[in-house]
């Protein structure tokens, strides 16, 4: 089995992802502003008491946020690429996990069967890592799209 | 818009207390995150905590708009 520490490591790193993504995806909404104050409250606006700032990176954490684009964010991730809807239940596994460890309770949640997969191993964890890398590729992708769709110039 | 980041940037840190530079806005809060240069330019982005540590806004902020005041 792989450390713990290792799979919380990844969502913490897939949280800092999406964090960097959603703020990037703002500052360049932003920037498409029509003078300076317009542009800092809108990009207040866009960053103001985001979900996963307070919460793990969970894809409804990540929807909320990424829902002040205008962007229904997973239906467009679930088109860019084919397979994301599994991944994305590859997060929601990893979150389920990050969140058992962390709460030191995963005999109680493995009782609930409230853990898929019930055991995991060092390529399970690969697994997850390689399903949050293409999920990461595809939401760098919708939010640079987004701005396009929006009338900006492609951020990145 | 202008962009003057490393006179701002470098001297902005996580505990400062800070206001907005440009005069449309009128507020003080306290730096509690540095995000790095995230910005599309490269601009640095902090975060930003106006109010209660439990009850207050955060957000992000560019540091070329922001100002350190006295605590």
């Amino acid at each position: 089995m792989n450390s713990p520490g290792k799979r919380d490591a990844t969502a913490a790193r897939f949280q800092g992802f999406a964090r960097a993504l959603h703020a990037q995806t703002a500052d360049a909404i932003a920037l498409g502003a029509h003078d300076a104050n317009y542009a800092v409250l809108l990009y207040r606006s866009l960053t103001n008491n985001t979900v996963l700032e307070r919460h793990n990176a969970q894809p409804n954490s990540i929807a909320d946020d990424f829902g002040r684009f205008g962007l229904d964010i997973w239906a467009e991730v679930d088109r860019e690429r084919s397979g994301n809807d599994e991944r994305r239940k590859k997060l929601w596994a990893l979150i389920a996990w990050r969140n058992a460890i962390a709460h030191d309770d995963i005999d109680a949640k493995l009782e609930r069967r409230a853990l898929e997969p019930s055991t995991i191993s060092l390529a399970t964890c690969r697994g997850w890592r390689s399903a949050l890398n293409i999920l990461a590729t595809s939401l760098d992708k919708v939010a640079a799209d987004r701005c396009r769709a929006l009338g900006l110039p492609r951020p990145w | 818009m202008a962009h003057n980041r490393a006179s701002h940037a470098d001297s902005l840190k996580v505990g400062d207390h800070v206001t907005s530079r440009l005069p449309a806005f009128n507020w003080k809060g306290v730096i509690v995150e540095d995000l790095g240069p995230l910005g599309i330019d490269g601009s640095e982005i902090f975060v930003v905590r106006v109010g209660d540590e439990d009850d207050g806004q955060r957000f992000n902020a560019r540091a070329e708009h922001l100002e350190r005041i006295a605590a």
